[in-house]
């Protein structure tokens, strides 16, 4: 069951997941802390069979809560060196976790589930009216190459700091903080233009290389009106 | 089918990395580009793929002349380059063939057909991170042989394969060869190559050196930083690099 739930995801228009996230977002500041709870729960869910497929899922989930962690630890403090008594403290702090973790959720479901390149002819189908097709394939070709480049300066970053360790294992913090910087831009700028290299070479600097396909199906909608129920009860309750 | 006549080139940034290199390349051979590092062979097949402009010079492609028509060189010509991760911007190997093509029945059942010949099929709906290296280079040469071009440039198609990997890589190019397509494959190493080609074509330092039948080039390729085969350099001639060619 739960297998079939990250096909399942993927297959669905990517239009209604990106404009379920840009809805469904900025809502998570907005409705009571038990919905983004439950909302976190649900997105927990769907994200958990989507990182069991990908190799860098797991590690993706990880930095999630490592990164949620950080961030309520830094809130405690400075709520309590400002004087907030620390029942208090504790329950924002909470408050904070949980929409934090249900944005970040949302955000990691949406990457994990559906490709750089539909991302970017989702938001080309989007603004296509507004900026024109010329402006759109060059947005969608950006925004795909943009996201496509984050697993590669992760994978460079991680790379580099495994380097930096084994030539120069008697580096202190701030010489690291010196080296690894600089290795990662200089690395990631000779990637980027054979990127561009690439892109030009696999004839895809062409708006007919870029057009959107999208298939809207009876699965669309239902979802895309399940989503939209949600979130306006969430917001009335 | 290629002529290049006394191509420059000069990167922005200064210095020129090539001077003079004036070649003819026939239609449906498959020519070796070799030279040592740094010899200028990866920009001369940018140049030829229509990435690059020369900066002197001119490229005729199939009637198509650069400067000028770079847009349709492009059109004709797919490059396959080393750093496969670059040129994979699909996320699954069905996104990454389909790229750049409208999804109709045709499209996919072509694509799929592809992914057979380079056995990817079961990989099809795998996500691109799961390829192993050699799969991966698979994938790239795969989308190009899958757009149908005209001219194949191939830069470095055996570095980092295996022993399986290279014999595979070497089916390929028997099979594109006698599907006629033009092959250009650069290479610093002779050896997994050179029974393969129909013309060497050796860089040093920017210039073209050698060019001509392997046999008529091989006696002086050692001077230019390229090593001769074994089979040339123990007096066997050219031989088959593997017995289990077609």
């Amino acid at each position: 069951m739960m297998q079939a739930v990250a096909p399942y995801v993927r297959n669905l228009d990517p239009r209604l997941k990106l404009a379920v996230a840009l809805v469904l977002g900025p809502c998570l500041w907005k409705i009571s802390v038990v919905f983004a709870f439950l909302c976190a729960l649900v997105l927990f869910a769907i994200l958990k069979p989507l990182a069991a497929s990908q190799p860098v899922g797991p590690k993706m989930v990880r930095s999630l809560v490592f990164y949620v962690l950080l961030w309520v630890g830094i809130k405690i403090v400075l709520d309590s060196l400002t004087g907030v008594p620390l029942t208090l403290a504790a329950m924002a702090a909470f408050d904070l976790a949980v929409r934090l973790s249900a944005l970040l959720l949302l955000g990691l479901t949406l990457a994990l589930s559906t490709s750089a390149r539909a991302l970017g002819l989702a938001v080309a189908w989007a603004v296509s009216p507004l900026v024109g097709k010329e402006r759109a394939w060059r947005l969608a070709l950006s925004l795909a190459l943009m996201i496509h480049f984050l697993p590669l300066c992760l994978s460079t970053m991680a790379n580099v700091k495994e380097m930096v360790s084994r030539r120069c294992p008697g580096y202190g913090f701030w010489q690291r903080l010196l080296i690894i910087p600089q290795a990662v831009i200089r690395n990631m700028g000779q990637k980027t233009w054979n990127q561009t290299l690439a892109v030009a070479g696999r004839g895809l600097e062409g708006a007919e290389a870029w057009e959107p396909e999208f298939v809207w199906t009876g699965h669309d909608w239902l979802w895309a009106i399940v989503a939209l129920l949600f979130i306006v009860l969430m917001l009335l309750a | 089918m290629i002529r290049l006549t006394r191509i420059n080139y000069a990167y922005p940034a200064g210095g020129e990395v090539l001077s003079g290199v004036t070649l003819a390349l026939g239609k449906k051979t498959l020519t070796g580009l070799v030279g040592a590092n740094g010899s200028g062979k990866s920009t001369l097949m940018a140049l030829m793929a229509g990435l690059y402009t020369p900066t002197g010079g001119s490229i005729k492609i199939d009637g198509r002349v650069s400067p000028g028509s770079e847009k349709q060189i492009r059109s004709m010509c797919r490059l396959v380059m080393q750093d496969a991760d670059l040129q994979i911007l699909g996320a699954t190997v069905e996104e990454d063939l389909l790229m750049g093509h409208k999804r109709t029945d045709a499209a996919t059942n072509a694509a799929k057909a592809m992914a057979d010949r380079f056995d990817l099929l079961e990989m099809w709906d795998r996500p691109v991170q799961m390829l192993s290296w050699g799969m991966k280079r698979k994938l790239c040469l795969a989308a190009a042989l899958l757009d149908k071009p005209q001219v194949l440039l191939l830069d470095e198609p055996f570095s980092g394969l295996d022993f399986p990997g290279m014999r595979e890589m070497r089916r390929i190019l028997i099979e594109n060869k006698k599907a006629g397509l033009t092959q250009v494959v650069s290479s610093h190493d002779l050896e997994c190559l050179v029974d393969l080609v129909d013309d060497l074509a050796v860089l040093n330092k920017g210039r073209l050196v050698l060019a001509g039948p392997p046999e008529s080039v091989l006696d002086h390729v050692q001077a230019h930083g390229i090593r001769p085969p074994c089979s040339w350099m123990a007096g066997h001639g050219i031989t088959p690099w593997d017995d289990g060619d077609a």
